[in-house]
């Protein structure tokens, strides 16, 4: 549902209720609904004292369903603590909120560049920080095989992975490639 | 009692039930197929006539009801309405005046119970509100004839609590010649306006203005004030209440004692001031404040050591001190009741991250109350606990323990907590012009009279810097201890640090954390956020749902001084126009005990909750008292011989009930 405030050509705000119907699915989630901006989230972020993110700012764009918090970076910068989620006096369950905020942005395709190495790591070698080559060096100076007895030694195993992520619909959603 | 049962008026053998269907504007019919319901109720049995209206509780709609009755075309009425909470005796009027007998009336909700609840489904609604209908039209053709009982109402009212309220509903009854019980538990009237410097909007002194009224109390003729003194009991029923009243023992002749205070100079024993929250100390021989009423001593047992030196005859020169003193139990008789008991501060101590009790230098908003008092410990200069300065910076913060759902907060805004802040710092900025003042909140309620005006000026006239947004924790500089602030400027989407010398938490008000002694003592009720209940949010608010018993002040809910004057003085009025009737109607629907059935066995006596049935031991059987009854019914499912009837929901009735909305199953 939109309603478009002034002129679509205009800067003016265009809100919609697209993110919060989806957050709501979940009962608990709908809870953001009450949300009153008093910024206790925030005040409480460790993460906000030294990065972009506004968790209030957050709430809110996705209260009134402004695209570009799904497409900014912000909310990959919470490191799900969950200090907001204990601060909010109208117990609103923030990092959840965070977290399916992610999930949606998956879904259109919204993942920040750093996050698609590590998902491509994970898809081909079977590990999200795989094996330095420095390290296997040593190994190989110290006697030892060159790799470790982890997944990205048995071809095998790296297929057992690929199948429980095409099980569980991870690789057709993320863009890993 | 057989008599009240029987259908006195011979004309009304053949049943004919009007029902009269209500629109409620569009509360009922924007929701259900009223034309469908009428079809529906014409085929139940006795229904004579189905009509449907706008608005039946209108002039225009009682007319309709009215001119049915006297052309003998009904003569039970059933309302398919609102609650017969609202207008339940407005349809009862109608049937006085048509010459009918108001226990032939019965009200079916359809409006709370069908059409609000189930608004997004009229189908639904409407098979609900046939099922209301079904129901009360059964009970309306088992309906008997009832004569409202009359009681005595003593001309005299308990007031229970002397802080401002108690004080006003006192003065109100007293002026229209009431005799006035006003008890208060602790050794002084005047509550927590008593402690309190200024009062916003006006900036008038809180002591100039209360102490003349305590005064006048305390010189009332038609006021007995029962200070130090606490309620223990309640028996009887509107009009004719027995309060049992604990009077603490003073350990001091309150006729002897004149107040010199000599006592309190010579006692050795020195204990935290209450009325000063622990900022400065009193002797265990003490008046709490100077302007005290009644202005004579306590001693504090819990303290005292028993040295004697107070009751030197060098010291105490009337011979008042009486070590011996104990308890006095007295009993009264009054018509009415009027609770006032206020409100208890919330203790910023159980919210950890403001470091109340850890920090010194964090202090709550009576502290601040009492620093800015020319009365308090500090004459009038407010200093920083950690080293006895005036504070450069100080920070408010809003909303401590109100506006959050989280655990042991409340959900509820305290009302007078952004006013307070605002009065406060106003206060400090008048006697510091160069100190940084800020108050952190979320919203100004700004509501009363004068108040906008008054945070208007604060920040254009008083430089206050108003930040919007709420602190999340306090930390403390382990270096001069002054409280490091992290919060957000929502207004500017931008964190913010602050270092202040002195923060004031704001904290709001819950009740007392006896309260629940007072609602089962006096058999009223509680909302969810703790305060006491009033009977209508509206149109009964200074009533409590017990007969007789009325709520004054912040007892009911948060509130500023000049609500709870005027509430306190609405009670004064509510509990005076009682007992200006002498004698009051009291709903028939007490229970009996039918002679000849009852067993004794004595069940029903321990299951009263209105200690309503006494044994007669002469003729071996229960008897209920038909006036403390309350007709709750339970002695009547307890009884295991049936014995029991309770009038307007007798057996019979409730079953014409249940086979009504049974009937197709």
């Amino acid at each position: 549902m939109w309603v478009i405030i002034m002129s679509q050509k205009s800067r003016l705000l265009e809100f919609n209720t697209d993110i919060v119907d989806v957050l709501s699915i979940e009962k608990d989630l709908e809870k953001i609904r009450a949300c009153i901006q008093c910024g206790a989230c925030s005040a409480a972020c460790p993460s906000g004292n030294y990065t972009a993110l506004r968790t209030r700012n957050v709430i809110r764009k996705a209260l009134f369903g402004v695209q570009s918090v799904l497409e900014d970076p912000d909310i990959w910068l919470c490191s799900t603590c969950f200090n907001c989620y204990e601060h909010c006096p109208r117990t609103i369950p923030v990092t959840e909120i965070i977290l399916s905020l992610r999930r949606m942005a998956v879904s259109q395709g919204h993942l920040p560049d750093p996050l698609k190495g590590v998902i491509h790591n994970l898809m081909n070698k079977g590990h999200a920080v795989p094996i330095d080559p420095k390290w296997s060096q040593l190994r190989a100076k110290l006697g030892l095989d060159p790799m470790p007895p982890t997944v990205e030694k048995y071809p095998e195993a790296l297929v057992e992975i690929y199948d429980i992520f095409s099980a569980i619909k991870f690789n057709s959603r993320i863009p890993h490639r | 009692m057989t008599e009240l049962l029987s259908d006195t008026n011979s004309a009304h053998k053949e049943i004919k039930i009007g029902v009269y269907i209500c629109h409620c504007g569009l509360n009922i019919g924007g929701v259900v197929n009223i034309d469908n319901l009428i079809e529906f109720v014409k085929t139940l049995p006795f229904v004579s006539i189905a009509r449907q209206y706008k608005f039946f509780c209108s002039e225009v709609g009682q007319n309709v009801i009215s001119d049915d009755i006297q052309n003998n075309l009904v003569n039970r009425v059933v309302v398919a309405a609102c609650s017969p909470r609202m207008h339940e005796p407005t349809f009862r009027r109608v049937l006085v005046s048509a010459g009918l007998n108001p226990y032939y009336f019965v009200q079916a909700n359809i409006r709370e119970h069908a059409t609000w609840v189930h608004m997004y489904d009229p189908n639904g609604a409407t098979r609900i509100a046939k099922d209301h209908l079904r129901m009360q039209i059964g009970k309306a053709a088992t309906l008997k004839a009832l004569h409202p009982q009359k009681v005595k109402v003593l001309p005299s009212s308990l007031v229970i609590g002397a802080g401002i309220s108690g004080i006003y509903s006192a003065i109100e009854l007293a002026t229209q010649g009431y005799q006035v019980y006003l008890v208060e538990r602790e050794p002084t009237i005047g509550g927590h306006m008593a402690q309190l410097d200024k009062t916003f909007p006006t900036m008038d002194c809180s002591a100039c203005i209360l102490t003349p009224k305590m005064v006048d109390v305390s010189r009332n003729p038609k006021i007995d004030i029962l200070s130090y003194s606490e309620v223990e009991k309640i028996d009887g029923y509107v009009g004719n209440f027995q309060v049992t009243i604990r009077q603490k023992a003073h350990y001091v002749d309150q006729e002897k004692c004149t107040g010199c205070g000599v006592c309190a100079q010579h006692c050795p024993i020195s204990v935290g001031n209450e009325f000063e929250l622990g900022m400065a100390s009193r002797k265990a021989i003490y008046i709490p404040f100077p302007q005290a009423v009644p202005g004579k001593y306590t001693i504090d047992m819990k303290h005292c050591i028993n040295c004697g030196i107070c009751a030197r005859s060098d010291v105490c020169e009337p011979d008042a001190i009486r070590f011996e003193d104990e308890d006095n139990i007295m009993e009264i008789n009054v018509g009415t009741i009027i609770v006032t008991t206020g409100y208890d501060v919330i203790n910023p101590q159980y919210l950890h991250n403001y470091g109340y009790g850890k920090y010194e230098n964090v202090i709550d908003g009576i502290q601040m109350e009492r620093l800015l008092s020319s009365t308090g410990p500090t004459l009038g200069k407010p200093v920083r606990p950690s080293d006895s300065k005036a504070p450069h910076s100080v920070a408010w913060i809003q909303c401590v323990g109100s506006r959050d759902n989280r655990a042991g907060r409340h959900s509820y805004c305290s009302r007078v907590c952004c006013l307070y802040a605002i009065k406060q710092a106003r206060q400090y900025k008048e006697k510091h012009p160069e100190a940084d003042i800020y108050i952190f909140y979320i919203d100004i309620r700004a509501f009363g009279k004068g108040y906008e005006e008054f945070y208007e000026s604060a920040a254009r006239d008083y430089r206050i810097k108003f930040i919007r947004g709420r602190v999340s924790e306090l930390a403390e500089n382990p270096e001069d201890k002054s409280i490091i602030i992290r919060g957000e400027d929502t207004l500017l989407g931008k964190p913010l640090e602050i270092q202040v010398d002195m923060v004031v938490l704001s904290v709001g008000l819950e009740s007392r954390h006896d309260a629940e002694q007072l609602t089962s003592l006096l058999t009223i009720q509680r909302s969810a956020d703790g305060f006491f209940m009033e009977a209508h949010p509206k149109l009964r608010p200074v009533d409590s749902l017990t007969d007789g018993i009325f709520i004054g002040g912040v007892a009911q809910g948060p509130k500023d001084i000049p609500d709870a004057v005027a509430q306190a003085k609405a009670a004064a009025a509510s509990a005076a126009s009682l007992m200006a009737q002498q004698e009051i109607e009291v709903e028939p629907y007490f229970s009996f005990v039918q002679n000849g059935l009852c067993s004794g066995c004595r069940s029903c006596i321990n299951q009263c909750p209105f200690g309503a049935i006494t044994f007669n031991s002469s003729i071996n059987e229960a008897e209920i008292n038909s006036i403390k009854c309350k007709g709750c019914g339970t002695c009547v499912s307890t009884c295991p011989s049936n014995a029991i009837i309770q009038n307007h929901f007798s057996t019979p009735q409730l079953m014409a009930i249940i086979e009504a909305v049974l009937g197709d199953f």
